[in-house]
């Protein structure tokens, strides 16, 4: 079967595989944890997402000659596990915009579908005023009761359990891919981590690697994050350094209380 | 050549070498003010895209309380033979909301089927100057052969530009890709009115293109306009703040040197994006261009006041 | 969706002005106890942005618009119900029409609120568009205004009548007129009495037999809450002023122009400016 608008290098044989799919998003959280694993298993890349219906076309201009258009990127990877369900990671590098956001994870879903997945994780920041103290948190929310009985089953908290809230939401592709994946029968699981408002729209927070080792932890991979926490750690110094002026301002726009789950 | 059932094409012209000169909303009506003046030397149409997959909402034509027809994309492609050597084709149209690398294909199409050897698209280029100045001309093309050609105009060169999205400019690049030669000319749109029309700058740019394509363009009409928005423009200046004022200093205004990256200006573009329509998506859009430009300690203050307006 | 019925009508309603279209679509259905066959779920065709979570699951946001059918012994109608409008007008209009070829529709009703100048005070008045002019002779009978020109942006519903054409479906679009002063400011408040004079006209043309009591009742809760908006306004004697100079058109029967949105909330915006400075 052609999938339109998908273009494929190669169609590698998987096995019941889950999709492990990441956006731009509230401190990286979902881009960095996802992208780690993806390099550290080797996933191999074996497709992306045609862009020109999901994408305004861009030019750049080098050397004085404008160049072909260029667009954001969706690209497909995959990686074999000897031991469980294998793995599909969607990897995009910028979120269409809201006309486009549902069409294109409609489109992923086309591939997930051709690809059999099982399941779609995803990330997202959960956003608290003040300051954090302690260990920042993972939890859960699904598309469906069987995510929500896996969840339970590798002791993942769940957000009503968690947080003194019914009510919230996900913005973005790393929510939205969930909602299109539902609606066409494929479950999802949405993994929040715990993030002080301040570092919203930074693009370093620890918040990655704790999510990064719950997924380690219910997928039973063999990965260590040591390197991610490096890399945090380096990213987070070079923003003070560059200027530890804004890092301020954004505690004060920021730091009056309130849950946004803003993206 | 199998074009799509989307082209309408109503007449095909006999042209020589011609050349398209293109125009689509940009910073001052810039490229759709010369598409549009040109097209008064007697050009006509022969030509349109039906555009319905490409916009969001159509007019509606009513007459005498009965619908007579919804338009969606304006849009038209017109000829006009030259005496000289070189034919032209105009085309001017509205800004397509959805699938925008496809309508530009469909266009270079077009542009191809009448074997169009050459492009020329203008747009504004947003810069902290006054409209009193007299707006210089930048350009940048897509081939190298053409960079000679330009220099015999005196035209300030564009060395670098990052993630430029006026269709005026992607269209050089989309041409690019068949092998059809581009130019695309910016005429500097002050700052404070970037989102008026601007007929200073369209006629900077009509007067290169008469020299460019030996053509004699007749630009009466548009000092009028030029008048008219010039009175405009000197009110939104006298209403600016002080030390916004101060920041278009003669330094700026004179050193052309000093523009060789189109990098902010497209940041500029952004901005006034932004600030007409502050949704979270322009905001993270213009917040991730200055962090990957390395120019957000530049515009920080402006980006925070932006933020502030949304809340 | 099989049946052969004499004539099946379409009446069509979005978020709009007043919230007309939503009401007498709504209004239309209860009085009807029409029954709910189809969604119409295009999540592509909206802003999807986000999702929502409730009780730890996540779901997208409600989009595109239920159809409801009902059978009465002349023929069906078929009421669709919108609320948000969609970002590709043609493609989801399209998907109306090919529903209405499949249930081989012969005409399509839209409802609808306009702003106007029209005083929130008088008797609303109801205008029309049709898509054919031997429509015109048909309204003339309904006390209906016609012989509006007008050139500019479209609404679902005007663009649904325009492509309904393309494919010789006869279309009326009933504009009810609601005062831009009010629903441009406030544009949750409804306007139940502008909904209501709409009805009665629809039903007419339907020939339907409606019990007008309990709307009655909706339609004087909302006229106070716009009289209470509308006293907090008039504080301002300009605005006071404002109103009572479109009380005077309306009385001596000045027809106000088509005149864009846009354009009528800039008459309103030098009010707000002052209270704001």
């Amino acid at each position: 079967m052609k999938l339109k608008q998908v273009k494929l290098y190669k169609e590698p044989k998987l096995e019941e595989p889950y999709l492990l799919a990441a956006w731009p998003g509230m401190g990286m959280v979902a881009l960095r944890a996802f992208s780690y694993l993806n390099r550290k298993l080797n996933a191999e890349e074996f497709g992306e997402i045609e862009p020109y219906d999901f994408f305004d076309p861009e030019v750049s201009i080098r050397d004085g000659l404008i160049d072909v258009p260029e667009f954001p990127e969706n690209k497909l990877f995959y990686w074999k596990n000897e031991k469980g369900n294998d793995l599909m990671f969607c990897i995009g590098n910028e979120q269409p915009s809201p006309e486009n956001e549902y069409k294109l994870a409609d489109k992923i879903v086309d591939v997930a579908k051709h690809f059999r997945v099982k399941r779609v994780y995803t990330s997202a920041a959960f956003a608290l005023g003040g300051h954090l103290l302690g260990e920042r948190r993972v939890f859960g929310v699904v598309t469906d009761r069987e995510s929500k009985q896996y969840l339970k089953k590798h002791r993942v908290m769940l957000l009503s359990e968690a947080m003194q809230m019914k009510e919230a939401g996900i913005s973005g592709m790393n929510g939205v891919i969930l909602g299109a994946a539902r609606e066409r029968c494929i479950g999802g699981i949405c993994l929040f981590g715990e993030m002080p408002e301040a570092e919203v729209r930074l693009p370093y927070s620890k918040t990655s690697k704790v999510v990064c080792d719950t997924l380690i932890r219910i997928l039973e991979l063999k990965v260590d994050t040591q390197e991610l926490e490096e890399e945090i750690t380096q990213g987070i110094k070079e923003l003070e350094q560059q200027s530890l002026r804004y890092t301020v301002d954004y505690k004060d726009l920021f730091g009056k209380g309130g849950k946004t789950n803003e993206h | 050549m199998e074009l799509s059932p989307m082209i309408k094409i109503y007449k095909e012209p006999d042209l020589k070498n011609s050349y398209l000169i293109a125009g689509f909303p940009g910073p001052g009506g810039v490229g759709l003010g010369v598409a549009s003046y040109l097209n008064r030397l007697g050009a006509e149409k022969f030509c349109e895209i039906e555009a319905y997959k490409f916009s969001s909402m159509p007019r509606s034509v009513i007459k005498g309380g009965v619908m007579e027809e919804l338009e969606f994309l304006d849009n038209e492609f017109s000829y006009w033979k030259s005496k000289g050597e070189n034919d032209l084709i105009i085309f001017k149209s509205e800004q397509p909301t959805f699938k925008k690398h496809e309508f530009i294909n469909l266009a270079l199409d077009v542009a191809e089927k009448f074997r169009v050897k050459r492009v020329y698209t203008s747009s504004g280029l947003i810069r902290p100057v006054r409209h009193t100045k007299e707006p210089w001309i930048f350009a940048a093309a897509n081939k190298p052969e053409l960079k000679e050609y330009l220099e015999n105009f005196n035209l300030l060169p564009i060395k670098t530009g990052i993630g430029l999205t006026d269709l005026n400019a992607v269209l050089v690049g989309s041409a690019r890709e068949r092998n059809i030669e581009g130019v695309c000319l910016f005429s500097e749109v002050p700052v404070y009115v970037a989102p008026l029309p601007n007929p200073k700058g369209v006629k900077s740019i009509l007067k290169l293109l008469s020299k460019m394509l030996s053509i004699d363009i007749d630009l009466v009409e548009l000092d009028r306009f030029i008048k008219q928005m010039d009175q405009e423009m000197e009110k939104l200046y006298e209403n600016l703040p002080e030390d916004t004022k101060k920041t278009f200093v003669e330094s700026v205004e004179s050193e052309a040197k000093l523009i060789s990256d189109l990098t902010e200006a497209e940041i500029e573009n952004l901005f006034m994006e932004a600030e007409k329509d502050p949704s979270e998506f322009r905001i993270s859009k213009l917040g991730t261009k200055l962090y990957s430009s390395g120019l957000f300690p530049k515009y920080e203050d402006r980006f925070f006041k932006l933020i502030q307006k949304k809340r | 969706m099989n049946t052969e019925p004499k004539n099946t009508y379409l009446v069509v309603g979005w978020a709009d002005p007043g919230l007309v279209g939503i009401k007498v679509t709504n209004y239309l259905k209860e009085k009807l106890n029409a029954k709910e066959f189809y969604e119409m779920d295009l999540h592509g065709l909206f802003s999807v942005s986000g999702v929502m979570i409730k009780d730890d699951y996540v779901s997208l946001p409600p989009t595109g618009g239920r159809l409801y059918r009902w059978s009465g012994k002349d023929g069906d109608i078929i009421i669709f119900m919108g609320s948000e409008w969609p970002n590709q007008a043609y493609e989801f209009n399209e998907k109306i029409l090919d529903l209405a070829d499949q249930l081989k529709i012969k005409r399509i009703y839209t409802v609808g609120g306009i702003y106007t100048r029209v005083p929130h005070t008088r008797k609303p008045r109801i205008s029309a568009v049709v898509n054919k002019s031997e429509l015109k002779r048909y309204l003339k009978v309904y006390g209906i205004e016609l012989g509006m020109d007008y050139h500019g942006p479209s609404s679902m519903n005007g663009c649904l009548i325009g492509l309904a054409k393309n494919r010789g479906i006869e279309g009326i679009s009933l504009w009810g007129e609601v005062p831009h002063y009010v629903h441009q400011l406030v544009p949750q408040l409804p306007n139940p009495k502008v909904s209501q004079a709409l009805l009665k006209v629809l039903a007419s043309m339907l020939n339907l037999r409606i019990d007008f009591s309990d709307i009655d009742r909706e339609t004087e809760y909302g006229e106070r809450a716009i009289e209470k908006f509308v006293n907090q306004l008039k504080q301002d004697p300009g605005f006071k002023g404002y109103i009572e100079e479109l009380e005077k058109n309306y009385d001596e029967y000045i027809v106000s122009e088509s005149v864009e949105s846009e354009e009528l909330f800039k008459e309103i915006e030098n009010f707000l400016k002052k209270k704001e400075g």
